[in-house]
């Protein structure tokens, strides 16, 4: 009986990870993701984790919903198919909200290394999971105009100085990879790589880089200077200084392809194309770690930004003088 | 002295207090034994010895459970308390109660309990707390503590009976049970550790032993305790009857207390010198063999001359090893088991098995008096039979416990995938989602019937569904099922609105033998419609040379992008369902119009299903496309040997495009040719990428002829690739030293403090890294039966515990080279950078290897040698890490590096830009 019940269960997982969660994975991923799982079931209130608490595992809401809660933001709900805690083991930190389940609900657990030993076991699904990342960042992006969510970005004076010197060299650009949020936990081995087989380009403030539809499948980091991308309605303009991958996320689903580029100051960028990316992730697979991460990261804080933004515009006006005085 | 005891920080306490404790207990326990002995047979004969064995095995077993159950409801450490309180209790009682025959035998029968209950206790507390390394170290001076409380308990006797009565020792044991359990209470025992589990709550242990009986490592472990204990128990007797024989009553008490006194002594000289030293160097398999090895000598000794002293030297062996070398190494050997069966089976081995034995040798050995055999000669070829059995076990459990390495280490694997076995309940599961209203849960579900064989369950209704994704699924699975109950339904989907459900209802239909469907399907609007109808009715009519039938000559004939689809449709459905008759087609499309987007990945499919040789210059050629490269290599690999001589001629050729030369590494190990290759192609060096390149796909090419085609393992040279590994270990442990002296504190300048130093910080570690994973592959090769694989990651990232299972089995690797060995044990080894690099250079002797693995006084020293570094790289950060720091030393240096290696400069310098302006991306 045990056992009916157990390949039923399999089953059900296994049509739920292949049907549902985001990056669908191919039957053969989610046959070994439906062995790694295990099941959670919680009550309407339970405390699944508390924020601070040591993050080792990811957990796939199977049924019901979930809140994510922290000090001055907005709740954010967890509904069927969604992931939710996959974000504190790829930063490596701990829990960085509370998760509270607001109606009954069912999980599926994961150990989060094991889930990376499936991604690095399969590169096509690492590569498919990275899209469905950065594509379900754009409408978060959209929404957080005009800045997209991204704090503004202006030199200090050593990088002032350095964007009018600076020349590409590959130490250059090693140190500029390096410090990319995306890439700064991979092998240096395999910055080299980029670093050497990427194309420089500098510009002189006010060049215009790139029209939409013109950066196919490249990706550009910034070595010095500040380059502004925008897009039209609803109109974003964000602003990348050095060590910035323009347009973080949303460049890894191509997404680049919508923006206008230029350089807002003398600027020198390194490019690669997708495939180099690709070429580079099959050798040394710690990169696409390191932009898991850096996904992770940013997509984090732009949540932050939302949760805060939307907790903001709830709040009433402040009272006027008037008011006060009127008040019994 | 730290090479005698090995003890790191935060773990002398712990040791201490365990140890502080064995010592109270066994002293107790000495003292009570001293009296016991001594009193019992100076009121009893020698032959009733048998009867308490009998006797004390019996109530062992009840004694056993209880400790078990005692252990499960309160914790191991709550157990121990009490039964320490319960024997100070019972000593006081007995030294009350008056000393006549029933007093001495209820005395030792009590002692005899008391000693077996106490030690499994206090192991089972002391256990879990270590991991297997920290075993090895801090078990032989935890033991210790046992020996040295034996040798003060029979020193304490021995004064003590010259001032008082033999059966005062019974308050002095039972002041000794005291101040164990007061140090008892205080051992700090983390939670997962405190509480047996559940397992050991039964009464009875039928199921426990039929978990034996299933394990054979279990079962040798239970044979070697029951040996062990039978030929002690000989020795034993043999020892009291011959000291019965050989002094007067009133002398026995000293001669015992002198004995063991002396016994103790000689044991704790053998454990604090000789048992974590032997434990090391001959292992635990080892250590385990030199109790019986000495018990076999006494026996041997015994037989030949039939003498008291062999009858002494035989219990002075077996109770100066017992309580420490052979204890610890008894211990050990147990810890790689599941936490869970050792908690089962050891109270099994300390009672049924222990004392089993013992009731069953002290039968034989009653029988042995009764008929008058029990004079120490017959005793002592018992001894020695006994003792060579006991021997061959230890010899026969080496490899299952290795095994019990492996395993421990091994990623665990569920069997089968959900589509493997599918019963009602599961069909019931995916019934349910094909009733989902998304529709990619339908075609998941719909998935995993077909994965199943389990097309027959899908409903034909299903082809009612909106969804054209999920009817275009459901055709494809039907089709492929032996059943016609979908084919008026299809047959109404020719006319739907969605041409790829429109294809998909034709190659259904047109598999079954429609013609009306398929001609019907040359008239359609869409092109690939019109060549799926094109395929299937070539198959008929011309199925040995359809690129002659008119259809298909028509598609390979039409030109314009509308024909260019059409013949991209036709290489999708020849993917999908042609054989090699259709290669002809293939071959025509490729010479159209080889190097337009897309066709080399649909070529590339079609030949893979198909295979031909002809296509491989093509594909080679076509390795550098950006779209369909997966499926191109796949094809490429697909075709073996003749692909691998293609590639290395391809890798040969000077006009071969950069980018596909860039791919062909990548390609080369997949398909490389079963047999040993001799040589290596030209054009694998040129840099150090290539170079890299290179090695990782000839270790994988190796690898690969590891098993030749009919599954047996070719043998390799095993020294070769330990050779290889200890060259990669001295340049991880090199690397190891650099990295530690670019950290250190105490330099004006650390490598962290400039962007560039941080760079090369990353660099050396990732070096550090690979040449560990390269010392460990080179091991696997030459190691092919072992999961090196699994160990590297325990080692790499796993917690304290799986780094000290790799360790174990790491040290009962056979690697040829002692130094190579110790090497590869430092890297699990949990050991500060510096001391883990003195300890690699003292492995490696006066090696020339020894002196690589530079020491750097610190930051400086360190730079200054990275800037001799062959890697121009490596030696470019470190200059301008140099130059960013500002140390006026390092500056001089780093530019006069610059100056020397013009190459560097390349790397960092103001060069011309490769472009400006704008990017024209496409």
């Amino acid at each position: 009986m045990h056992a009916e019940l157990d390949r039923a269960t399999r089953v059900k997982r296994e049509l739920f990870l292949r049907a549902l969660v985001p990056g669908k994975a191919p039957p053969p991923v989610a046959r070994q993701l439906v062995k790694m799982m295990r099941e959670l079931s919680a009550p309407r209130g339970a405390v699944l984790y508390q924020r601070g608490a040591p993050a080792k595992d990811a957990y796939f809401v199977y049924e019901g919903t979930v809140d994510l809660l922290a000090e001055g933001e907005a709740s954010m709900p967890m509904e069927k198919g969604d992931v939710m805690g996959m974000i504190d083991c790829a930063i490596q930190r701990p829990r960085g909200r509370t998760a509270v389940a607001r109606t009954d609900v069912d999980l599926l657990v994961i150990d989060a290394q094991d889930w990376m030993d499936v991604f690095e076991e399969n590169l096509g699904y690492s590569r498919m999971v990275m899209d469905t990342l950065g594509r379900m960042q754009r409408p978060l992006v959209l929404e957080l105009t005009p800045d997209g969510g991204v704090p503004a970005r202006e030199l200090g004076p050593e990088e002032a100085l350095h964007a009018g010197v600076a020349a590409g060299t590959v130490v250059e650009r090693l140190v500029a990879l390096r410090s990319t949020m995306h890439f700064e936990v991979a092998s240096v081995q395999s910055l080299c790589e980029l670093a050497v087989r990427g194309d420089v380009l500098r510009a002189t403030a006010g060049t215009r880089l790139l029209q939409p539809g013109e950066a196919g499948d490249r990706f550009f980091v910034v070595i010095a200077g500040l380059v502004e991308v925008e897009r039209d309605d609803p109109t974003v303009r964000i602003t990348h200084g050095p060590g910035d991958l323009v347009l973080g996320n949303l460049s890894l689903a191509g997404a680049l392809d919508e923006f206008r580029m230029s350089a807002r100051t003398d600027a020198v960028l390194l490019t690669f194309p997708r495939s180099l990316l690709d070429d580079v992730i099959e050798d040394h697979f710690d990169l696409a770690q390191s932009i898991f991460r850096g996904i992770a990261i940013e997509r984090d804080r732009l949540m932050t930004v939302r949760a805060q933004r939307q907790l903001a515009s709830q709040r009433p006006p402040p009272l006027s003088s008037h008011t006060e005085t009127t008040t019994p | 002295m730290r090479r005698v005891v090995d003890i790191r920080e935060g773990e002398l306490r712990p040791t201490l207090h365990l140890a502080g404790l064995l010592a109270l207990l066994i002293a107790g326990h000495t003292v009570g034994e001293t009296a016991r002995d001594a009193l019992f047979l100076s009121r009893l004969p020698p032959e009733r010895l048998t009867l308490v064995y009998v006797l004390l095995a019996a109530l062992s077993l009840a004694v056993g459970a209880a400790t078990a159950a005692l252990a499960t409801r309160f914790g191991r450490r709550a157990a121990l308390v009490v039964t320490l309180a319960v024997c100070a209790a019972g000593a006081v009682a007995l030294f009350l109660a008056p000393l006549g025959p029933v007093t001495v035998f209820v005395l030792y029968l009590a002692s005899g309990i008391a000693g077996t209950v106490l030690t499994l206790q206090f192991w089972m507390l002391a256990g879990p707390l270590f991991t297997v390394a920290q075993g090895k170290r801090l078990l032989g001076p935890v033991a210790a503590g046992g020996v040295l409380g034996a040798a003060c308990g029979g020193g304490a006797s021995a004064l003590a009976l010259r001032a008082v009565p033999t059966s005062a020792l019974l308050l002095l044991a039972a002041g000794l049970f005291v101040g164990a359990a007061a140090l008892a209470a205080r051992v700090p025992v983390p939670p997962a550790a405190e509480r047996a589990p559940q397992a050991t709550r039964r009464t009875w242990w039928r199921g426990d032993l039929a978990a034996l009986r299933k394990d054979r490592f279990v079962l040798l472990v239970a044979a070697m305790t029951t040996l062990g204990t039978a030929t002690a128990l000989v020795a034993d007797y043999l020892f009291k009857s011959t000291a019965a024989r050989s002094f007067q009553p009133q002398e026995l008490g000293s001669f015992f207390a002198t004995f063991y006194a002396v016994q103790n002594s000689v044991a704790l000289l053998v454990q604090v010198v000789v048992t974590g030293l032997l434990v090391r160097r001959i292992g635990v398999t080892g250590g385990l063999a030199v109790l019986p090895l000495l018990m076999c000598t006494g026996g041997l000794s015994g037989v030949v001359s039939g003498g008291a002293v062999a009858a002494f030297a035989a219990k002075g062996a077996d109770g100066s090893m017992r309580h420490s070398l052979h204890r610890v190494a008894s211990e050990l050997v147990l810890l790689p088991m599941r936490a869970e069966l050792r908690d089962r089976v050891k109270p099994l081995l300390d009672t049924l098995f222990g004392r089993g034995a013992q009731a069953l040798t002290a039968g034989a050995v009653l029988a042995l008096a009764s008929f008058g055999l029990d004079d120490p000669r017959t005793l002592s070829w018992v001894m020695l039979g006994l003792g060579l059995a006991w021997l061959a076990t230890v010899a026969a459990i080496r490899t299952p416990y290795v095994d019990l390495f492996r395993r421990a280490i091994a990623r665990g694997e569920l069997p089968g995938g959900a589509a493997d076995d599918l019963d009602v309940a599961a069909i019931e599961a995916v019934m349910e989602a094909l009733a989902s209203s998304d529709e990619q849960t339908v075609v998941a579900a719909i998935d995993v019937l077909h994965e199943s064989g389990r097309s027959r369950v899908l409903p034909a209704i299903i082809l009612y569904h909106a969804s054209p994704r999920v009817l275009e699924r459901a055709l494809v699975v039907l089709a492929s099922a032996e059943r016609r109950d979908w084919v008026p339904l299809a047959k109404k989907l020719v006319d739907h609105g969605e041409a790829g459900v429109r294809a998909c209802a034709l190659r259904a239909l047109a598999a079954i033998g429609d013609e009306p469907a398929v001609q019907r399907g040359l008239s359609d609007g869409d092109d690939r419609v019109r060549a799926c109808a094109a395929f299937f009715l070539a198959q008929r009519r011309a199925a040995e040379a359809p690129q002659q039938a008119p259809e298909i000559a028509l598609i390979l004939a039409r030109d314009g992008e509308e024909g260019a689809r059409a013949r991209a449709a036709l290489l999708g459905i020849i993917a999908e369902l042609g054989d090699a008759a259709w290669l002809p087609v293939v071959e025509a499309v490729v010479a159209r119009e080889g190097g337009a987007a897309g066709v080399p990945a649909l070529v590339a499919a079609a030949v893979l299903r198909t295979g031909d040789e002809r296509f491989l210059p093509y594909l080679i050629g076509q390795l550098g496309a950006n779209d369909g490269r997966g499926v191109i290599r796949d094809a490429v690999a697909a075709m073996g040997e003749p692909a691998f001589a293609a590639l290395t001629a391809a890798l040969e050729d000077g006009g071969t495009a950069p980018r596909v030369r860039l791919e062909i590494p990548r390609r080369s190990p997949s398909c490389a040719p079963r047999r040993p290759s001799t040589g290596s192609p030209r054009g694998w060096g040129g840099g150090q990428r290539g170079a890299a390149l290179q090695a990782a796909a000839r270790l994988e090419r190796l690898r690969q002829l590891g098993s030749d085609t009919s599954g047996a393992r070719l043998r390799f040279d095993r020294r070769m690739f330990e050779g290889e590994a200890r060259k990669n270990l001295v340049e991880h442990f090199r690397m190891v030293a650099l990295t530690d002296a670019l950290c250190r504190s105490g330099d004006d300048a650390r490598a962290e403090g400039t962007a560039v130093g941080r760079v090369l910080l990353g660099l050396l570690g990732d070096k550090r890294n690979q040449s560990l994973d390269r010392a460990f592959r080179a091991l696997q090769l030459g190691h092919p039966d072992e999961d090196l694989g699994s160990v590297q990651a325990a080692v790499t990232r796993g917690d304290k515990r799986a780094r000290a299972n790799a360790l174990e089995l790491l040290e009962a690797l056979p690697v040829s080279a002692a130094e190579t060995k110790e090497l590869v044990r430092l890297t699990a080894e949990e050991l500060p950078p510096a001391q883990s690099v003195a300890r690699a250079r003292r492995a490696l002797g006066s090696s020339p290897d020894a002196a690589r693995i530079e020491t750097h006084a610190g930051h400086h020293p360190a730079v200054l040698r990275l800037l001799e570094d062959r890697d121009d790289v490596v030696a470019a950060l470190a200059a301008y890490h140099a130059l960013d720091s500002g140390a006026a030393a390092l500056v001089r240096e780093a530019q006069g590096t610059l100056d020397a290696r013009p190459s560097l400069g390349n790397l960092g310098a103001r060069q011309p830009l490769a472009r400006e302006g704008r990017v024209n991306a496409r």
